[in-house]
């Protein structure tokens, strides 16, 4: 143990501490202890010291009980000649900075300072994971950095971190030796699809700067979130981690050794410290190791070797120059590569042979108009991707034919038609899987930088930017992206890819009338596929790597709380990995065919949630409903006053009439706990002829989010239709026009919303 | 143009270095300021027709970072089996957990 860092990281907290009690007596003096304070969307109110301590600060009021604990665990700065072991002192300093740290940030929310200003005049990104190419406006708040990630994007990103997707984060403080340098490290964690967060400064220069100024687009979509320019906003990295235990691990507040060990063996996530580092740096480096992440410096600065708080080396020096390398690029990438290897990220790594950066972390990535080199699809052209089985001699693996001119003879900024066919055969291959794999085309395409992809089908809409057309980027790639990324990712199912790129208008003539016929037999075939058509459903235990105890039961008529996984998918799933997540479990004796009681469902579900589940019913929300993880798209919640139940989703922050908003509401549904009335599902779930089938079905539905309303409008008035009310979405009340029971009420009466007349839930 | 460094103890975290350096730079005739939080110094390319150190100093000082003077901590007592948090909150762990054995890594080869 280092006693430099014991030193220096004991003084930076004792520092720290000292800091935020002044400036929360100076707080409470000007505004006053019941002065709110909260971070953006959140129900963990400010989260690390809810976790760590179960103290609920929600105003100024509450903050000094929490320095009291701050200040009991601080040190005294080692002395110069006595040798003590330093490592539990540092520790407990370290936890002690994590507390003033968040509480100044709280307090300056309560000033209205955060999220931070930036002077810097770019453009930041900001929203979910699905944008269009005609946003051309700054997004956000232009001028303000992130500050917190809010709790709708930690469960958006939920399915990601669970699935491997997304491997852990990297903690980014200070400023790299370059602009240069700072854009690779952020493409060589990109890449790896790992999510950067990003703080702190060397002499007011932060690595946001840099990244500003080489035109890198930051925000949630390319998993680079801009904290803050000065280190105290990395605390914002550990609220993520600590709410990623509360949220998927079913955790509660004071759980700090289970919420620290669960961040050791499930967060993947390290801290990299870029310049010098000051005292306060090796004090919240020192609050990072508590949760078992390490620390890399690219700056001479003393190590802490193993000691057994992180798995491997809690602290390591990487001076940059010294990193051997032919340039600064080469040694940024070995840095990267280090900090992976220190904290034992396991990253799976597709190369793709095309000219420009590749990974999941791209995916977000949107070419504006003014950037565009050229489009397929959208208003003007037409674009469609088509993948279907073929026999194993009529498929030459790997091969990539464009038939009809390149992107060469149209204009900058202009637009083309294009048909993408993949043609696929394996073994293992089935006719089920096309749509499966066909769906895949979106995530793999998008994957590459500088290009947007949106829509499937015949709706697909793909933009190229100047930027990939200049490093060469043309239709071939697409098909080298598809033939490289079917082979990783679906190889047990896929033995030989071909794809053909289609731009001829004849051709593209005769393809999409054979895709349209195709969509048109998928579509029937899904329709016909009911949960009494099929002997088996599938389980889903990918989120127990988050949420230990829950399992999702997923059958043709009820997909995965996430949305991500239907029947389908858990099916294709299986063959791709059989001993994986997604088991086949015979549904066996119906014991109630209304609320969706199965013998070997049930038999299941007991083994697979180590017993915390005793029983579930596949169609009902008031008696023993399906857990959840914490990555679903909507909750559920029974209003007894309306005799029926609402929806809110994820992207809705508004309050709702349960007198929660969806943040708080999710503390209730998700940890894998089972509470009747209260549910968390799969938005298309909605749809579906066994939605809450035993309970009323979609006519209990008393109140939704406007945006599930409008995004689902036409699968909805379908729905309503079946059941025998075609005007049904236009009874149910939303956010717009009412947030509290004694607003929807009378709202209902004046619709004449069937709910009213059915029979009591209780 | 001529270069002064001054040691800056109160300036021990980065959040104080973008206060230190609008303080200096708003100073006609301050031409570069390095402001290093590491090592509590700041390090100023000025131009002395048209400023001198001692106003450099003064700006320092207005600002809140008075130069050479170090950061007056509060002594917190040191803790003891009494009142350490490890004894109060959940008693120190002087034997290794079963458990973190259990689920400890590879880095028990070490």
């Amino acid at each position: 143990m280092s006693r430099y860092i014991a030193t220096r990281a004991i003084r930076g907290a004792t520092a720290l501490v000292y800091e935020a009690e002044q400036l929360l007596n100076k707080a409470l003096k000007e505004l006053g202890p019941d002065t709110p304070v909260q971070f953006t969307n959140t129900a963990y109110y400010l989260p690390v010291i809810l976790g760590l301590t179960g103290i609920e600060v929600s105003k100024l009021g509450d903050m000094p009980k929490v320095l009291e604990r701050a200040k009991a665990l601080l040190h005294p700065i080692p002395k110069d000649q006595v040798w003590l072991p330093y490592l539990g002192e540092t520790l407990d300093s370290g936890i002690a900075t994590l507390f003033a740290a968040e509480l100044i940030e709280g307090i300056r929310f309560a000033y209205g300072e955060q999220p931070e200003k930036i002077t810097w005049g770019g453009k930041i990104a900001k929203g979910g994971s699905f944008t269009s190419p005609e946003f051309e406006g700054e997004g956000g708040n232009g001028g303000t950095l992130n500050g917190p990630i809010d709790d709708i994007q930690l469960r958006a990103w939920g399915i990601q971190l669970v699935d491997g997707r997304m491997p852990g984060f990297a903690a980014i403080v200070g400023c790299a030796k370059s602009n240069e340098v700072a854009v690779e490290i952020v493409r060589q964690l990109q890449q790896r699809n790992i999510l950067v967060f990003l703080s702190g400064n060397v002499n007011g220069r932060s690595i946001i700067h840099q990244l500003m100024e080489e035109g890198v687009e930051l925000g949630y979509d390319t998993y680079t979130v801009p904290f803050g320019t000065d280190t105290l906003s990395a605390i914002y990295a550990l609220g993520f981690a600590t709410r990623s235990a509360l949220t998927f691990g079913g955790m509660k507040g004071g759980m700090a050794r289970d919420i620290l060990l669960y961040n050791k063996y499930r967060v993947f996530a390290f801290v990299l410290a870029l310049g010098e580092v000051d005292d306060l740096k090796y004090a919240a480096a020192a609050g990072a190791i508590n949760y078992g992440f390490p620390v890399i410096a690219d700056t001479v600065i003393p190590q802490i070797l193993p000691t057994g708080i992180t798995s491997y080396e809690h602290v390591i020096s990487m001076p940059f120059d010294e990193i051997p390398g032919e340039n600064d690029l080469e040694r940024a990438k070995r840095l990267v590569q280090r900090c992976i290897e220190v904290r034992g990220v396991k990253i799976k790594v597709t190369e793709v042979p095309i000219p420009v950066p590749y990974g999941s972390a791209f995916e977000g990535e949107r070419v504006r108009r003014e950037d565009m080199r050229i489009e397929f699809g959208g208003k003007k052209t037409r674009c469609f991707e088509y993948l279907r089985m073929a026999d194993f001699d009529a498929v030459e693996d790997g091969k990539v034919t464009v038939v009809g001119p390149g992107i060469e003879t149209v204009p900058e900024g202009g637009a083309m038609d294009m048909g993408i066919v993949v043609e696929v055969a394996g073994r293992k291959m089935q006719e089920d899987f096309e749509p499966v794999l066909e769906r895949q085309i979106h995530y793999f395409i998008n994957g590459a930088s500088g290009i947007q992809h949106i829509g499937q089908r015949d709706i697909a809409w793909i933009r190229i930017s100047k930027a990939a057309a200049e490093k060469g980027f043309n239709l071939e790639h697409f098909g080298k992206i598809l033939v490289a990324r079917f082979h990783a990712d679906f190889g047990a199912i896929v033995d030989k890819i071909q794809v053909t790129i289609y731009t001829d208008p004849k051709k593209i003539e005769e393809w999409l009338a054979k895709a349209r016929e195709a969509y048109n037999y998928r579509n029937q075939r899904l329709a016909d596929m009911t949960d009494e058509s099929v002997e088996e459903f599938y389980s889903c235990t990918l989120c127990q790597s988050f949420a230990p105890n829950h399992v999702c039961v997923v059958s043709p008529e009820r997909l995965g709380l996430c949305g991500a996984y239907n029947w389908l998918d858990c099916k294709a799933s299986y063959q791709i990995n059989p001993t994986g997540p997604n088991q086949p479990i015979p549904k066996g004796k119906c014991l109630d065919p209304v609320k969706g009681y199965f013998d070997k469902v049930n038999e299941f579900v007991q083994s697979a949630s180590h017993g915390s589940v005793q029983q579930v019913s596949m169609y009902s929300i008031m008696e023993n409903p399906m857990t959840a993880c914490g990555c679903f798209e909507a909750i559920m919640m029974v209003v007894p006053e309306a005799n029926g139940f609402m929806v809110v989703s994820r992207e809705d922050p508004s309050m709702t009439p349960a007198g929660m908003t969806f943040s708080t509401l999710a503390g209730v549904a998700g940890g894998g706990l089972q509470t009747p009335g209260v549910m968390g599902v799969g938005k298309y779930f909605l749809v579906s002829r066994k939605f809450i089938a035993a309970d009323g079905g979609l006519k209990r539905i008393v109140w939704m989010s406007s945006i599930l309303k409008e995004t689902m409008a036409e699968e909805l008035k379908a729905a309503a239709a079946r059941e025998g009310d075609p005007d049904l979405l236009d009874k149910i009340a939303d956010e717009r026009v009412a947030t509290t029971v004694d607003e929807m009420l009378p709202f209902l009466e004046e619709k004449g919303h069937p709910a009213l007349t059915m029979p009591p839930l209780f | 143009m001529e270069h002064v460094e001054f040691s800056v103890p109160r300036m021990w975290a980065d959040h104080h270095v973008p206060i230190v350096r609008k303080a200096l730079l708003g100073i006609p005739g301050v031409e570069d300021v390095y402001a290093s939080s590491a090592w509590k110094t700041v390090r100023i390319t000025y131009d002395p027709a048209r400023v001198n150190p001692n106003t450099l100093e003064k700006a320092l000082a207005d600002a809140g970072y008075p130069v050479g003077v170090e950061l007056e901590l509060p002594t917190y007592p040191e803790q003891t089996k009494d009142n350490a948090m490890w004894y109060t909150v959940a008693g120190r762990m002087t034997e290794t957990n079963l458990a973190d054995l259990k689920m400890s890594g590879d880095h028990r080869k070490y």
